[in-house]
């Protein structure tokens, strides 16, 4: 009887279920977005703004409709064309009356309502506002992403390092983070700004990103510090293995997941933080700016409020979405927060 | 605009009676609404916003007219404004040269003499009662009855005496400490250098004698740092005067500084014995409220009287919501918009390529855009001093100010490959950092303009004043080097540009080495102005100088543009007139409030 | 336990040192210096002659003897600092920390009514999100409150008081900025705006640390225990769960003392509220270094003494910490 029975393993045959891990792997990955999605609404939701921005970054060029510094006007029907005249000899003139009356021709359309020829409506000085915003996603996500990665990268580093290593070397480094990390960001930044004296995008990522540091150090070394006393890693170190190889091989897998959940949950915090610096006046004046897009909208006051609503709306998505996804994403991956607390009967 | 008489050609009659005519530049009609210690330029954060930030201090410059005075002026109430500028040097007036301490002096202290209209320019006396000049050489002072000190030891309200004007004058033209050094911040000194003595001839005239006859003698002596100080004060406290007290203050001016605090408050009281009615019981400056919105707030609720907003769009609302209650005047900003570069060498001795730059600057978009309309193309002599300038039209037949934008951009390009530009590669436009927190996105509006018309890549890069004032006295701007900046330049302070002029262009003075660019012609021009006592004749001139530089694209210094300034004031508030330039010396005797206006209900005490 | 305390203490005092040096030599760098820069904002181009504006810039520096060479400016530095002397504010020409001592206590009053909202309105909604997860009310009420995190608060702070002025809602006194005890009522009206868009940005941020804590801790056995033996939900959730998921929720209340001191910039230029925050960016952009300089110094210094009190409280409880 043996020899019949031939895979009798084999899935579909014979009445074997199917598991979805022998599946293609495109299924398997559709049925976990499809998990994630209904199980985790908000942070499917924070991921497709996520997904909106990121595409809205990579093809600004694209779905641009005009070039970010181009401007519109629009027809001027207070032109005067005496009091004009009389405005060449005596300048006088126009103190009395407004701009308008000697502007010939079309006016630049400064906040002007959404239209037909600019779906958002204009700037203040006369931009289209959905090209605007579109180019300014392209600088969120380059701040988020580059001093998220910073932050991550060189907190990994230090954090592994001074918490496997221990002793005073640890105990110094977590001063000097302590410090950092008390120290009103703001200031921190205006003051490397200043040094640095020229606030292009790069040195505010980098600025930035130096600042996160202090958190990522403190989430790694909790980790490491309890992952450093198991059992593995003192056999890992019996049969001689390095102390880079420990740390690589056997400490730095156990951390990944939180390293993931802080990556994406303070993207949010370094694009606001760009917005603040936008406030102040020490963004990057060369690239259209979310943050400087808001203070220039903020500063015309409530009587055009349209500006101000449109991009620090586009601002607020776009920190709410990785807010979003990264509170999902530490859902899923702290296994010990799965499933459902808090109800008798589980 | 009226031709006014000329002292030193012809003798005059001898005058009892404190009118004078204004000898220098006559400026356009036009009331200024002011500086009422707000804003000039404009201010954010620093801020900031901003700051927070603050920029080159605002002195307004011509302006509408303002409302009629209604009747005759009552006294009472506290005025209350906005600092706009907080930097200090020194409470030493003689030694400072920051416009705040200018204003805070306008209020605490007289001069010999001061400008009693800048609209119909005239010079009255102030602790002078009266002066007259029997000849070029002589100018003789009497001084006014009946004024006396602020009581503040150790002057304690004494009586002023022909002996304090004496003192101001030799003080200023020596330029040096009790101790007989010499103190490079007596700034003012060179303009005392026609002053050969002065002397107390009886206890009510004082009579300078000079070495040569000076045109300008009696604008100095009317000019916002010469305030007259005493000099027991001056001899109790000279070494303590950075440290900014109150007490160091001792004026006869028509209010009495209380309280100072350069990062709060700060508080005058009237004077009890000054000369004439004080108008107001007190003024009070209100801590810097970097922030344009809580200004607006602070406006909305009658805390404060007057309000320089920079945004159109808050002007429009404001005079929506507050239609018939509150006055809306505009003048001439004094600081006017312009960039430098040293002409002296490599790139920008080339006129091909300064040219090209200067001709691709579409200084009406400027206007339209930065600006939002409110503002005048301009060149070297600005729209304060336009009787010492050319129309607007006329401008308007030069290069850089034509109509026809495409044709200009076109020779723009011309020129600059002809001058080999686009092998210049990369050209870097400082941009100071004040400037482009006020104008957001101007940085990026002159930069795209130029790299448009022109082809290169022009970077814009934000440095501040301090450092783009080192470039530009090291030659850095240009000379070897691909920069260039634009920004605000230095505020218009006279009120006639003839002395600047030959300052900047004139190829012997050393502040020219800045720019390097020589002009036989202008040479000759600036040269002639400075000694010409006919004033026609000086306008005429300075109009030859503006068409030169023109000529010569800026001749190291490219002008743009200037602004208009608004100033919102409720209708309580009455200034019937403002000037372009310091005029607190008029808060106390020309400005006053309407208390039967219906405006002033709901005004907190 | 005593070497404990004092090891701890002397640690630190070379961490308070390297401070000091750090900052000190950060200011210097700093380019643009005072004096430069007052006098290049008052006239570009130079209405004088530039060899007289240089006499003019030596003699200013003279004056707030800024033309020693660095090494014994740092010297002095250090030795005045030990004699408690921070220096003289070249804006203000008042001690330095003068005006730090005048902006703390409405730095401190903004943080203080920001921490009331915050903690009245994180606690109840991370405890019902904890509880229900993943259900209706938890979804609108995390979305809500991440919102006003995400929304940018200078912005959302502007509309809100322009608002109140211009319907007249309630008089806002900007220009006096009173304190809670000068004039209670008018000094809510003035900080309340700026207190609740800050406390509920922070109140964001407490409430998923709390619903984390919670999640986890309602997991535990003896969570499990308390259903078991049938008590009533809020028993276990406020008795059991919420106390020890309130732990590491303190702690960080605890480290968010030692930021009262820095005040918060923005919300402060926007209501006109002299607090220490904007006095420290108006001394950072205006180069005035003595102030900066001695607000990083006292904030560092408080840091360290926080966190030496929290290792020591540390110490106290948990035996096997002080033989590490």
């Amino acid at each position: 009887m043996a020899q019949s029975q031939v895979s009798v393993d084999l899935p579909g045959v014979a009445g074997v279920p199917r598991s979805l891990s022998d599946r293609p792997v495109f299924v398997r990955a559709g049925v976990h977005i499809w998990r994630f999605i209904t199980g985790k609404p908000l942070g499917a939701f924070g991921a497709l703004l996520i997904l909106i921005v990121l595409f809205a970054a990579i093809f600004a060029d694209q779905i641009q409709r005009y070039d970010p510094n181009q401007t519109f006007t629009k027809p001027n029907p207070a032109y005067d064309p005496e009091l004009a005249a009389q405005a060449l000899v005596d300048p006088t003139v126009r103190l009395q009356h407004p701009p308008e009356v000697f502007e010939e021709g079309g006016v630049l359309n400064r906040l002007g309502k959404p239209s037909s020829q600019n779906w958002l409506g204009t700037d203040h000085l006369g931009r289209d506002l959905w090209s605007r915003i579109v180019h300014g996603s392209r600088t969120a996500v380059i701040v988020g992403f580059g001093a998220s990665l910073i932050a991550v990268t060189l907190g990994v580093i230090v954090g592994l390092a001074s918490a496997y290593f221990g002793g005073s070397f640890d105990f110094m480094i977590q001063r000097i983070v302590d410090t950092l990390q008390a120290f009103p960001p703001l200031i921190l930044l205006l003051l490397f700004n200043q040094v640095v004296a020229d606030p292009t995008l790069y040195w505010i990522t980098i600025s930035l990103g130096l600042l996160g540091i202090a958190q990522v150090v403190r989430i790694v070394r909790s980790s490491v510090l309890s992952t450093r006393e198991e059992v593995y890693v003192m056999a890992a170190r019996t049969i001689g293995a390095s102390d880079t190889r420990i740390m690589a091989r056997h400490i730095f897998p156990n951390i990944t997941a939180p390293i993931i959940v802080v990556f994406t949950s303070t993207i949010g915090v370094y694009i606001l933080a760009e917005a603040t610096l936008g406030f102040l006046g020490l963004s990057d004046p060369t690239r259209p700016s979310w943050g400087k897009m808001v203070e220039e909208g903020r500063r015309q006051g409530t009587g055009e409020p349209l500006m101000a609503l449109f991009v620090g709306g586009a601002l607020t998505l776009t920190v709410l979405g990785f807010n979003l996804a990264g509170d999902a994403l530490r859902d899923v991956l702290d296994p010990r927060l799965r499933g459902r607390g808090g109800r008798p009967g589980f | 605009m009226r031709q006014e008489d000329n002292y030193w050609v012809r003798k005059l009659r001898a005058r009892r009676f404190s009118r004078r005519h204004f000898v220098g530049g006559a400026a356009v009609a036009g009331v200024g609404a002011a500086a009422l210690g707000v804003v000039g330029c404009g201010d954010d954060d620093d801020d900031d916003g901003s700051i927070e930030t603050s920029t080159p201090s605002g002195s307004a410059t011509q302006s509408t007219a303002t409302q009629p005075a209604a009747g005759t002026p009552q006294k009472g109430g506290t005025l209350r404004l906005v600092s706009a500028n907080n930097t200090w040097d020194t409470f030493d007036v003689d030694r400072s040269r920051f416009s705040p301490v200018a204003w805070l002096f306008g209020l605490t202290n007289l001069g010999i003499v001061q400008w009693k209209s800048f609209v119909n320019p005239e010079i009255e006396g102030a602790l002078a009662e009266s002066w007259e000049q029997p000849d070029q050489m002589t100018t003789i002072f009497k001084v006014r009855p009946n004024t006396f000190w602020h009581d503040k030891p150790p002057v304690n309200g004494r009586a002023v005496t022909a002996d304090d004007l004496a003192y101001f004058i030799e003080r200023n033209r020596k330029g040096v400490l009790l101790d007989g050094t010499e103190d490079p911040n007596f700034y003012r000194k060179a303009s005392y250098a026609s002053v050969e003595s002065v002397e107390v001839t009886d206890p009510t005239t004082v009579t300078v004698r000079h070495n040569r006859p000076d045109p300008f003698f009696i604008n100095i002596l009317a000019g916002s740092y010469s305030k007259v100080q005493a000099r027991e004060a001056i001899e109790q406290f000279e070494g303590q005067y950075q440290n900014l007290d109150a007490r160091l203050v001792i004026g006869t001016g028509a209010f009495v500084l209380d309280q100072f605090a350069a990062e709060g408050q700060s508080h005058w009281s009237a004077h009890p014995k000054f000369y004439t009615q004080v108008n107001f019981d007190g003024v009070q400056w209100f801590p810097l409220f970097t922030d344009q919105n809580a200004q607006e707030v602070a406006f909305r609720q009658k805390e404060i009287d007057a309000f320089s907003p920079t945004q159109n769009a808050v002007i429009d609302k404001l005079n929506e919501d507050l239609r018939g209650q509150i006055t809306e005047s505009r003048y001439f900003s004094g600081n006017p918009q312009a960039g430098t570069y040293y002409g002296g060498a490599a790139p920008w001795n080339n006129k091909n390529l300064i040219g090209a730059i200067f001709k691709a600057l579409d200084r009406r978009a400027l206007v339209a855009g930065i600006l939002q309309g409110k503002g005048v193309m301009a060149a070297n002599v600005p729209p304060s001093q336009q009787a010492f300038s050319i129309t607007e039209q006329e401008l308007q037949t030069f290069d850089g100010y034509k109509a026809d934008r495409e044709a200009e951009e076109r020779e723009a390009r011309q020129m600059w490959e002809a001058g080999g530009g686009p092998a210049l590669g990369e050209i870097i436009v400082d941009i100071p950092d004040t400037w482009e927190g006020l104008y957001s996105g101007g940085a990026a509006t002159i930069t795209s303009n130029l790299n448009r018309v022109l082809g290169n890549t022009f970077t814009a890069k934000i440095e501040t004043y301090a450092t783009i004032t080192g470039k530009i006295v090291n030659q850095e701007y240009g000379n070897g080097r691909n920069n260039i900046w634009y920004g605000w330049i230095t505020e218009v302070t006279d009120v006639e540009p003839t002395v600047l002029n030959y300052l900047t262009y004139n190829s012997s003075s050393p502040q020219w080495q800045q720019f390097g660019v020589k002009s036989d012609r202008i040479d000759q021009l600036t040269a002639q102005a400075m000694t010409e006592f006919d004033l026609a004749k000086r306008q005429e001139l300075s109009k030859e100088v503006v068409r030169e530089c023109l000529r010569e694209y800026g001749a190291g210094v490219q002008y743009t543009m200037n602004g208009i300034s608004t100033v919102l004031r409720w209708n309580y508030l009455i200034v019937p007139e403002s000037s372009p330039f310091v005029q607190q010396h008029m808060y106390g005797t020309k400005y006053w409030f309407n208390q039967s206006d219906p405006t002033w209900q709901g005004r907190p005490a | 336990m005593r070497t404990y305390i004092l090891r701890r203490v002397i640690i630190n005092i070379p961490v308070i040192w390297l401070v000091a040096t750090l900052v000190f030599f950060a200011t210097n760098v700093l380019p643009g210096d005072f004096v430069a820069q007052r006098i290049a904002q008052q006239d570009p181009t130079g209405g004088s002659d530039p060899a007289l504006r240089e006499r003019q810039i030596q003699a200013v520096k003279k004056d707030l003897g800024l033309d020693d060479p660095v090494p014994v400016r740092y010297v002095k530095y250090l030795r005045n600092l030990l004699k408690g002397d921070f220096g003289i504010s070249y804006q203000t020409r008042r001690s330095s920390i003068e005006g730090l001592k005048d902006g703390l206590p409405y730095s401190l009053q903004l943080a203080t009514m920001s921490l009331i909202v915050a903690i009245l309105t994180s606690i109840p909604v991370g405890v019902i999100s904890a509880i229900r997860q993943d259900s209706i009310p938890d979804y609108i009420l995390r979305f809500l409150s991440i919102l006003f995190l995400a929304a940018p608060n200078f912005w959302v702070a502007t509309m809100a008081m322009l608002y109140v002025a211009q319907w007249g809602l309630w008089k806002i006194p900007v220009s006096q900025a009173p304190l809670l005890w000068e004039d209670p009522i008018g000094s809510l009206k003035l900080f309340i705006i700026p207190a609740v868009v800050g406390g509920l940005a922070t109140g964001a941020g407490i409430m998923r640390l709390l619903r984390s804590q919670m999640l986890e801790v309602l997991r535990q056995d003896y969570i499990r225990t308390a259903w078991a033996k049938g008590m009533r939900e809020r028993t276990v959730v406020v008795r059991h769960a919420l106390k020890n998921a309130l732990v590491p929720v303190v702690t960080i209340i605890g480290l968010s003392v030692a930021t009262l001191l820095s005040g918060n910039v923005v919300l402060e230029q926007l209501f006109g509220i002299p607090g220490v925050g904007r006095q420290i960016v108006v001394a950072i952009q205006a180069r005035d270094v003595p102030v900066v300089q001695s607000f990083v110094l006292i904030v560092a210094t408080f840091v360290v003494f926080v966190n030496l009190g929290v290792d020591l409280v540390y110490g106290l409880l948990d035996p096997r910490i002080r033989y590490s």
